[in-house]
């Protein structure tokens, strides 16, 4: 393991922001630190970079224990959320600040500073000031900074929060691709789910100080291992009593259920389709317009289920339908685990 | 983050030395003390040196009552004529577009930058015998120069800005959005005032006149131009020292010297207890 | 109210925040009687004097003399100001020890003396026989009637300017330019003057210019420990005052003309500089 933390603890006051954490990430690979906001996320990182102290624990980077190694000497590049871009400093004296602290030459500094310019595509703008740069260009010089002496691990604090969104996803792949070319190992902090899973090649997802989950971003949607995880990834209903619905009855009391929208399947009441004996039968409550796919809410046995639909088949406010739910995500305190449909179990269910 | 942020900041920036904490301080404490203490120190010792009856006869002296007197009279005239002015001013350019706004601006400012003596001289140059002024007050009996309206005039002069000044970052701050709500919803002026711009403005006024009472009380140059020095009639607190001291009266010049201290003093706890309060009420 | 928002409808459209009216006539009066109609006295007075005459006036050697003592004493004060107006700054925003909210209200103390006080106290102890005057007479130095101790006294009331300008600029810097700093390499030392230095040097410089420009116009301070020897210690504003004294009003108005403009000067460059600092940081 590249970084290793282990049984990290921190209090700020009564606030205990780190609750024995311990993790690996294997080197070149970009991880994704995300949860919700004060979950401890942003903490671990600033740790990482030792511009927090934890109360205990150990940090390791390439083997070797930072715990005690000042924040400018552990080889660590760090962007922030607002740039924090010297703001009296041109982009050029920006991105060569870590390489004069080095004492690299006025050659080397030169060469490098102008090859990162190249890579993060702002040719020509070397003599701006920051306030003369956009949003997005900021970032890009932010990262460029970061990485000019080499940093054997980049840290990303939430770093497109304070961008706009349309600049967001082209930054986002943009920041991918980036990181791939150059290779050095990452993390960044993210609230932001669709950042997380686009981005990285790992998610950790924390929760109350406490790591909830670590895996890939089709691992943690598909297979999620707690409750939490089951209920902050992708859009979810909870159900609290879902003995009422068809096929799933072998749900325990004191067993809370999570529907996502791909979990269910509605279709004409007249359509033929599989598996009718599994399905329920819905009123259509509500539907809106998301750009490229309807939102449709429906009642189902008086639960409101939040579905999707195509553009292609618009249904209507009262249209009596069929939903068919595939599984639920079961869960209570400690456990959560897939159930599927039982009734779709059953092999009798094909007809004409 | 906010929360972390608030209690991590002192800590984990100070990441250079102790060393250097410690010799930082060590200046500055004496810094201030050479500069600021050791005078004051010096003022304490040479008021009460002839001891303490001494000390009460200097003060209580008539001329030094009769000075007293006149220095209140001044500063709560300065005070009252800059709060009115203070506000109005501050209405004026913070809730309003108008052309020359920054001309007025530094127009209301010019009393804040030059010599006390040439604020003085000024009035001697308007009211004065060979004033342009001076026929008109003449002729309607009012001696400015040489007499006490001078003074007191002279005194609003130097702390003309004071309250303004304080006023109007303040409001500044604060934008114009509330009061055109209210406007909008048939507010009269004097109630968008009241209800609306004055909780800002509290402790800024209240600011504002500490230090103006603060710089009224201690004028001396402008003052010394217009006053004709007439002990018992044209003479302020500051002045007073100025004559006792020349008459090398040390020990009574300090010991009327130690009134305004006290004042000073107790002007700078004043100060102190506003801004606690105000920053209270910011959060 | 309402009658004063109708009448200003044709020239900037209906105002709607009630009372522009009065609160501009009630200031503009109160300024112009106040402030405007005294301060051209000055022309008026002036107005009257050839060039040529004025210039022989402010050209004297005595006069040409009181403007240097001013202002190079005044200069001096400020910049020893600037350097311990950072330093404090710093200590009262960085760190915490006991007595800091007494060392935050001693900065005030020069803003609620009164200069005359502030004059004889100063002097006292800077004199011949002085407590800390008497230990530089032993080494043969005079501080009280020198150019020395005008800038002690320009020093002293210029104290709260650079500091009170300073504090809260650094209050409110974001801690993020000193992380990003530390995180590159950077010492200590390197982080204050490439990134924290920068960041308050605005503010450093309106006090500077307040300091100075104080320090040019004061009297009540520095007259008493500047003793008035002619040609060595004389400040400007105690040459338009011994030109008062002497019922020479023309020439003390000179004098004073050319003060206000070395003053207006000094504030038109600090906001220049300014400006451009501005610039750098908000898009132009």
């Amino acid at each position: 393991m590249y970084v290793e933390l282990k049984n990290i603890n921190k209090n700020f006051g009564n606030f205990q922001a780190s609750d024995n954490v311990s993790f690996g990430i294997e080197q070149g690979k970009l991880i994704g630190l995300l949860g919700p906001s004060g979950s401890g996320k942003t903490t671990i990182l600033r740790m990482i970079a030792g511009l927090e102290t934890p109360d205990s624990g150990d940090i390791f980077i390439n083997g070797v224990r930072v715990n005690d190694i000042p924040a400018g000497k552990r080889g660590i590049g760090f962007v922030f959320q607002n740039y924090a871009l010297f703001r009296y400093m041109t982009v050029f004296d920006n991105i060569a600040f870590g390489l004069e602290v080095q004492k690299k030459t006025k050659k080397e500094i030169k060469d490098r500073v102008l090859e990162l310019i190249k890579l993060i595509g702002l040719d020509g703008m070397e003599k701006r000031y920051p306030s003369q740069l956009s949003g997005g260009q900021r970032q890009r010089v932010a990262f460029a900074r970061a990485l000019a002496p080499n940093p054997q691990l980049l840290l990303l604090d939430e770093p497109f929060a304070a961008i706009d969104a349309k600049v967001r996803q082209e930054l986002r792949s943009w920041l991918k691709e980036m990181i791939y070319k150059v290779g050095v190992t990452s993390i960044f902090v993210t609230h932001d789910q669709d950042e997380a899973i686009e981005v990285a090649d790992e998610i950790i997802i924390t929760n109350n100080g406490t790591i909830e989950q670590m895996g890939s971003p089709l691992d943690i949607y598909k297979n999620p291992e707690t409750p939490f995880v089951a209920h902050f990834i992708g859009q979810s209903t909870i159900l609290e009593d879902c003995t009422k619905l068809n096929g799933f009855k072998a749900v325990k009391s004191g067993e809370k259920a999570v529907i996502r929208p791909e979990f269910i399947h509605i279709t004409r009441k007249n359509v033929l389709q599989q598996y009718i004996k599994a399905a329920e039968e819905g009123t259509i409550e509500q539907i809106s317009f998301r750009g490229s796919y309807l939102e449709i809410k429906v009642k189902v046995k008086d639960i409101i289920l939040t579905a999707t639909g195509s553009l292609e088949d618009v249904m209507e406010v009262g249209d009596i339908v069929n939903v068919l739910i595939y599984r639920l995500y079961i869960f209570d305190e400690n456990n959560a685990y897939l159930l599927e449909n039982e009734e779709m179990k059953d092999n009798n269910s094909v007809f004409i | 983050m906010s929360q972390t942020n608030k209690i991590a900041k002192k800590k984990d920036i100070n990441q250079g030395s102790k060393v250097i904490k410690v010799i930082l301080i060590t200046v500055s404490i004496l810094f201030l003390f050479i500069m600021l203490i050791m005078p004051m120190a010096v003022l304490v010792t040479y008021a009460l040196r002839n001891g303490w009856e001494a000390y009460k006869k200097a003060i209580f002296d008539p001329y030094t009552i009769k000075a007293l007197w006149l220095t209140l009279t001044a500063t709560f005239a300065a005070v009252l004529v800059n709060t009115v002015f203070g506000l109005f001013a501050a209405w004026t350019i913070t809730k309003f577009k108008f052309r020359g706004k920054q001309l007025l601006t530094t127009l209301i400012d010019i009393p804040f930058a030059i010599s006390p003596v040439i604020a003085g001289l000024v009035f001697i140059l308007t009211f004065g015998r060979i004033g342009w002024a001076y026929d008109y007050m003449k002729a309607i009996d009012i001696k400015i120069v040489f007499a006490v309206p001078g003074i007191i005039l002279a005194t609003i002069f130097v702390t003309f800005p004071f309250i303004s000044r304080e006023l109007i970052p303040v409001l500044n701050a604060q934008g114009t959005d509330e009061e055109e709500a209210a406007a909008l919803m048939g507010a009269s002026g004097f109630k968008i005032f009241r209800k609306i711009t004055f909780p800002h403005i509290k402790w800024a006024l209240l600011y504002g006149i500490v230090l103006c009472t603060a710089r009224a009380m201690g004028e001396f140059g402008a003052v010394s131009v217009i006053s004709g020095h007439l002990r018992g009639k044209t003479n302020t607190l500051p002045l007073d020292v100025e004559i006792l001291y020349n008459e090398f009266k040390l020990s009574s010049a300090f010991a009327v010297s130690s009134i305004l201290v006290i004042m000073a003093v107790i002007i700078l706890i004043l100060r102190n207890i506003i801004e606690y309060k105000a920053k209270r009420a910011g959060e | 109210m309402n009658k004063i928002i109708l009448k200003k409808k044709s020239r900037h459209g209906k105002r709607v925040i009630p009372g522009f009216g009065i609160s501009m006539g009630v200031t503009m009066t109160m300024m112009s009687l106040i402030i405007l109609i005294p301060m051209a006295s000055i022309i008026i007075c002036t107005a009257g004097l050839s060039f040529h005459d004025f210039i022989e006036i402010v050209t004297a050697r005595d006069v040409v003399s009181g403007y240097k003592v001013s202002l190079s004493c005044a200069l001096i004060a400020a910049l020893i100001n600037c350097v311990f107006g950072v330093i404090l700054a710093w200590v009262l925003v960085r760190y915490e020890f006991p007595g800091k909210r007494i060392l935050d209200g001693l900065v005030e103390l020069p803003f609620a003396l009164p200069t005359a006080v502030a004059g004889i106290s100063l002097t006292s102890l800077y004199s011949d026989k002085g407590w800390i005057g008497s230990i530089f007479a032993n080494a043969g130095i005079k501080i009280a009637y020198t150019k020395i101790g005008i800038t002690i006294a320009m020093i002293f009331i210029g104290i709260p300017f650079v500091v009170r300008s300073i504090q809260p600029v650094l209050e409110k810097l974001d801690k993020q330019y000193e992380e990003a700093s530390y995180l590159l390499g950077a010492s200590g030392a390197r982080t204050f003057f490439k990134v924290v230095f920068p960041e308050i040097l605005p503010a450093m410089l309106t006090g500077f210019g307040l300091a100075l420009a104080r320090g040019i116009g004061e009297y009540g301070s520095v007259v008493f420990i500047a003793g008035n020897i002619p040609y060595k210690t004389q400040i400007a504003p105690l040459l338009i005052m011994s030109k008062l004294e002497q019922f020479k009003y023309t020439d003390a108005t000179a004098i004073a003309l050319v003060l206000l403009m070395i003053s207006f000067s000094v504030l038109l460059i600090n906001n220049g500089v300014q400006l451009y600092m501005n610039k750098i940081t908000n898009n132009n």
